[in-house]
């Protein structure tokens, strides 16, 4: 049978029936020229999404959406806006409009508390755990250790993108299943980064799938907004939970842990002082990376104001300032001063690092924003400081109050792992910019959660109940797992959130009477594990948080009780089941041995069934990225 | 007085004033190559949503708004006796920064530019709007098969033209 080519692109765009796709996919297992046509339509469906979406969204001005009020008031009926909206509308909107794209309840913006108000958040005080520590999370915690440049079994290095390619990722090994009456306890530190899914959808957009261990899923999941209520006053975010079954096997449950951080109002916002500092070094020449960086960061600027001011440092081989610390409204100096920036010579990054803090501490505004901004593709050479000593100066100056955050630029070159490092060190964030879409998402839409910080050092410890669940694994945040007594020392840093940031994270859950999948433990000889006390409760876990307020140097506690609803997949909520989809669609890339049945075919149409609002069209998005990735062989 | 139904109704535009807004003066601002006018007929589109009943148009609700927002950029165009639809784009200042970006989004954007009509149009459709080819055909009158038609020969073209 010949095909008609106007049938492939239809079956590209997910707009044939089954009998139709049944009858393409036939023709295309057996012409391997048709299943390339078939990825460049895939790939170029892809870039004209991405293209298309970077144009700005126009806003209606105050006084236009005024009018617009006016005359539907003249068609005989009542506009009627709760209260809060009105003195939205008339003040503030042309600015928060940029917020509100991804916001589900536009009009519930918080003020940011002061430290006074934040301190009648009801506490539960909790015995500090004896000190022991489980076995298995133990040895969780030493794989923290750096596994890059590790060779393969066969001697040689892992190598992506042809022979000139230097890019390192940490080894991840997925968090397997713990046993409730050995483990009953589970930490890790929250992480808002996203850099790992922009990554990777750069790499199926060149028609490759992405190294294993370049894909996290924490980052995939939290790339997405969802629509997690606001917080109440006292607390700088809120926590929901959600239990449904597992889509990866119907006997075990998936609990979902999402918070979400209260959103800064623009025009109310703290003064800033950032300092970008970025890499000029003869690697960033390439059109997505200098260039990119040069527009992304003009994008940034055109939202600031006279309340904050801007500072450039740029490092190659020698470090200098390209610009003072200069106010938010002298647009022009600051764009020009941009302009002017060119790419030359070697990279000695530990130099320009420090030349940053230092006008980062020049122009330190007390109870405002400090921040290094550092921008780079990756090649970091930190010169006479090695790595360690690199972290440490981040770390010590986190504490002083100056955070860093870092954006990634371009290929063939990123030192993922070094880079995540620092921004976690940092009280920061880490981004990987590869388009304008990106930047637009990253500087733009989410300024407030890449640049505010409203709660630090964010853990979680969920403690399972033995009598409702079995065994339980953690989905990502490998390299985010935390020692138990780690919980309760305020000595040791964890991951922050920022304003209006979303971040979720999901147990797979092996109730009591269902199958355990680890390798069989002999019982114990010297202890009987039936004699253990058990208080008497059909709760499923226990979750709780600790955070610091952004200043702050004591943590608070909040506490949560999760009971199983029982209510099936289906049954859940959109934003449950399109966040898991994106986990099952990591862990294909992966190659996990968690991922059940579970294709690409099941992603798609479970993403499709879960696009809910997405404003911005990141889901769309998602849906056209699977579909390219479903033709790519490893 | 305004009743309970009248706030309801009320809540209910505003919710999807903020979600659709921006797409809506970006796509009629294409359609006419001028954003002030935009912002009318986009103001024009919420007025005729306030007369409709929410539970008619809640399930069929993006198609709805860019039937309704294209129509009255239409009725507009009649009435200036100018009938063209997506008129080439404002012309931008020369960027010193993009000059030098010559990547392959940019040149994709720059031959779409050059497409007919009516193909340029239904790929802003369905890759900046995501609109499925019904609801593409449900806003333009095109018939579904016609849409596929004319992505399929949009797409066909760019490929040709950049060697994808």
């Amino acid at each position: 049978m010949k095909i008609n080519k106007e049938q492939l692109t239809n079956y590209a765009l997910g707009e044939l029936n089954q009998e139709e796709s049944a009858q393409i996919e036939k023709l295309l297992a057996a012409d391997p020229e048709l299943k390339k046509e078939l990825e460049d339509i895939k790939r170029l469906s892809l870039l004209l999404s991405q293209e298309l979406k970077v144009e700005p969204l126009p806003r209606l001005l105050p006084e236009e959406r005024k009018s617009l009020q006016e005359k539907l008031v003249r068609k005989k009926n009542f506009w009627v806006l709760p209260s809060f909206k009105i003195g939205l509308s008339l003040g503030t909107l042309a600015l928060l409009s940029l917020f509100i794209i991804r916001t589900q309840s536009p009009s519930i913006l918080i003020e940011a508390k002061k430290e006074k108000e934040m301190k009648q958040v009801p506490l539960v005080n909790l015995p500090i755990p004896s000190d022991t520590t489980p076995p298995a999370q133990e040895i969780m915690a030493s794989q923290k250790a750096s596994y890059s440049f590790e060779p393969e079994k066969d001697g040689t290095f892992r190598r992506y993108g042809g022979p000139m390619n230097t890019e390192s990722y940490d080894r991840i090994d997925e968090n397997p299943y713990f046993l409730v009456g050995r483990d009953p306890l589970s930490t890790f530190s929250i992480d808002v980064d996203t850099a790992s899914y922009a990554n990777v959808r750069r790499f199926i957009g060149l028609g490759e799938l992405p190294p294993k261990d370049a894909v996290r899923l924490e980052e995939f999941i939290n790339y997405f907004p969802y629509s997690y209520p606001a917080p109440d006053s006292e607390t700088p975010f809120s926590v929901t939970t959600e239990v449904a079954s597992s889509p990866w096997n119907e006997a075990y449950r998936l609990m979902r842990i999402g918070l979400k951080g209260k959103e800064i109002e623009w025009n109310k916002r703290m003064p800033s002082n950032l300092v970008f500092l970025i890499d000029v070094s003869g690697s960033m020449e390439d059109p997505n990376k200098l260039p990119l960086l040069k527009k992304s960061v003009e994008l940034l600027v055109e939202n600031l104001s006279a309340k904050d001011h801007v500072a450039m440092v740029v490092y190659a081989g020698a470090s200098g300032v390209v610009l003072n610390s200069t106010s938010g409204d002298q647009k022009e100096k600051i764009k020009s001063a941009l302009n002017e920036l060119s790419a030359g010579g070697s990279t000695n990054g530990g130099e320009g690092i420090e030349l940053a803090y230092k006008i980062a501490k020049e122009n330190f505004i007390s109870g405002g924003l400090n921040r290094v901004i550092l921008a780079t593709d990756g090649d970091f050479n930190v010169g006479t400081t090695g790595e360690g000593d690199l972290t440490r100066l981040i770390e010590e100056k986190a504490k002083t109050g100056v955070f860093l955050s870092v954006l990634g630029y371009g290929m063939g070159n990123i030192k993922d792992s070094t880079l995540e490092k620092l921004a976690d060190k940092g009280n920061g964030n880490y981004a990987y910019i590869d388009s304008l879409l990106e930047a637009k998402k990253v500087l733009v839409e989410e300024m407030g959660g890449t640049l505010y910080t409203i709660a630090k050092d964010v853990k979680i410890q969920v403690e399972f109940n033995p009598a409702t669940v079995k065994a339980y694994r953690l989905v990502g945040y490998e390299n985010r797992m935390l020692r138990h007594e780690d919980f309760n020392d305020d000595k040791k840093d964890a991951g922050d959130i920022g304003a209006g940031h979303t971040v979720t994270a999901f147990y797979e859950i092996v109730p009591v009477g269902a199958e355990v999948p680890v390798g069989k433990v002999d019982g114990l000889k010297y202890q009987k594990t039936e004699s253990k006390q058990v208080v008497p409760s059909d709760d499923l876990v226990t979750v709780k948080l600790r955070y610091k307020e952004p200043s702050g140097s004591t943590s608070k506690l909040l506490e949560k009780v999760v009971k199983d609803s029982h209510q099936s997949f289906e049954q859940a909520s959109t934003d449950f089941k399109f966040a898991s989809t994106v986990a099952s669609f990591g862990m294909l890339l992966r190659d996990s041995s968690f991922k059940g049945k579970i294709g690409f075919d099941q992603v798609i149409t479970w993403a499709k069934e879960n696009l809910g609002e997405d404003r911005g069209g990141y889901r769309h998005e998602f849906v056209r990225l699977v579909e390219a990735a479903k033709g790519l062989k490893r | 007085m305004a009743s309970k139904n009248d706030a309801e109704k009320s809540e209910w535009l505003h919710k999807i004033l903020v979600q659709y807004e921006g797409s809506l003066l970006r796509y009629a601002g294409r359609l006419l190559g001028n954003k002030e006018k935009a912002k009318e007929m986009v103001q024009e589109t919420f007025v005729s949503l306030w007369k409709e009943d929410p539970r008619k148009v809640s399930d069929r609700l993006p198609p709805w708004l860019y039937r309704v927002c294209r129509n009255k950029v239409l009725d507009f165009l009649r009435k200036e006796k100018r009938m063209e639809l997506l008129p080439d784009p404002e012309i931008v200042p020369d960027d010193p920064v993009a000059d030098k970006t010559t990547h392959l989004g940019r040149k994709v954007m720059q031959f779409l530019e050059k497409l007919p009509k009516n193909q340029k149009e239904v790929v802003i459709l369905k890759f900046q709007n995501d609109l499925s080819y019904k609801e593409i055909s449900e806003v333009t009158g095109l018939s579904i098969s016609n849409v596929g038609y004319l992505l399929h020969h949009a797409m066909s073209a760019i490929r040709s033209e950049l060697a994808l």
